[in-house]
């Protein structure tokens, strides 16, 4: 994966270029048993709703006899699996670093005679994090979408300035960014500029300002 | 600015991250048509100044096509629909006729 931001960018939010992730784009019937079964199999997640997320319960959950049953949006360290809603026939599918084409290849052979494409496009993308109390603000300067109404479970593809990217949110305070590879060094300027101390809009968090 | 429902993924969807599409409902002239029948498919357009039904990609988004109806004088918004369709659903029909005191589509 590429290196866009060296290390984390601190104004008044925090920027930072997020661990790789596996990513396979999944479309097909999203509204099918055979979809859902596939989706639970391979990464543990539920079919999400339109612009909303889903993830599965963490790996140190699993066969431990559930002793916290938090999800990963509680965990203060790794990102679990999580599965996005793209559009009405369109999934990301999110998961460990380095297991995209093994993901691609369980999918492809669950959903076997299924009309389906599932794509690893974990080398296509580049990930983000804005976190933060006014995370939000800097969204708010380079993007259309709603992002004042967005809370943790919400995900939604956009545009950021010139570029498509989406949104969405794993936890509190925290929005993930997705794009093109190809454009992450502009996301990365774009985000931090945005997130540059004295730029505070001051509409969400006052006291950022 | 212009601000439309799109009717897939039901985001309020900025203009921005749409693209436009032209007039909608066109009847595609197939290869026994008259070179007149298919010279009106290909370059006439209604252009009116009133409702207007047209087409939009949500681009940037689900990146679904839809169809909206919408005043090209005042940007006023009467609705958007699917894509999967021929004409106006009636009910949109109505609520144009009641917003624009009967005016014709």
């Amino acid at each position: 994966m590429s290196e866009f931001l060296s290390r984390p960018y601190e104004g008044f939010a925090r920027v930072e270029q997020s661990a790789p992730r596996a990513m396979v784009s999944l479309r097909g019937d999203l509204g099918s048993q055979a979809m859902a079964a596939a989706v639970s199999e391979v990464s543990g997640c539920a079919i999400p709703e339109p612009l909303r997320l889903t993830q599965a319960a963490q790996d140190d959950d699993r066969g431990g006899g559930q002793t916290s049953g938090q999800s990963g949006a509680q965990h203060g360290g790794q990102y679990g699996a999580a599965c996005l809603w793209m559009s009405p026939d369109e999934l990301l599918l999110l998961g460990p670093a380095g297991t995209g084409p093994e993901l691609a290849a369980r999918l492809t052979e669950a959903l076997a005679g299924q009309h389906h494409l599932a794509v690893d496009v974990s080398e296509a993308r580049a990930l983000f994090r804005v976190s933060g109390p006014a995370a939000r603000e800097v969204m708010m300067k380079i993007t259309p979408a709603d992002v004042a109404r967005m809370g943790p479970g919400d995900a939604r593809r956009t545009r950021l300035a010139q570029i498509a990217g989406a949104l969405w949110m794993e936890r509190e305070a925290a929005i993930e960014v997705a794009c093109f590879r190809s454009v992450g060094a502009y996301v990365a300027e774009l985000l931090t500029t945005a997130a540059r101390s004295g730029g505070e809009v001051g509409l969400l968090h006052p006291a950022a300002t | 600015m212009l601000l439309l429902r799109c009717p897939y993924c039901g985001v309020d969807a900025d203009e921005t991250e749409l693209a436009p599409g032209g007039e909608a409902h066109l009847t595609r002239e197939g290869p026994n048509s008259s070179d007149a029948a298919f010279e009106a498919y290909v370059f006439l357009r209604r252009n009116p100044r009133g409702v207007h039904f047209e087409r939009w990609r949500h681009a940037y988004g689900c990146g679904k096509w839809f169809h909206a109806a919408r005043d090209t004088a005042t940007n006023q918004v009467f609705g958007t629909y699917t894509a999967q369709c021929s004409a106006p659903p009636q009910d949109l029909l109505d609520r144009i006729a009641d917003a624009t005191g009967g005016e014709r589509a």
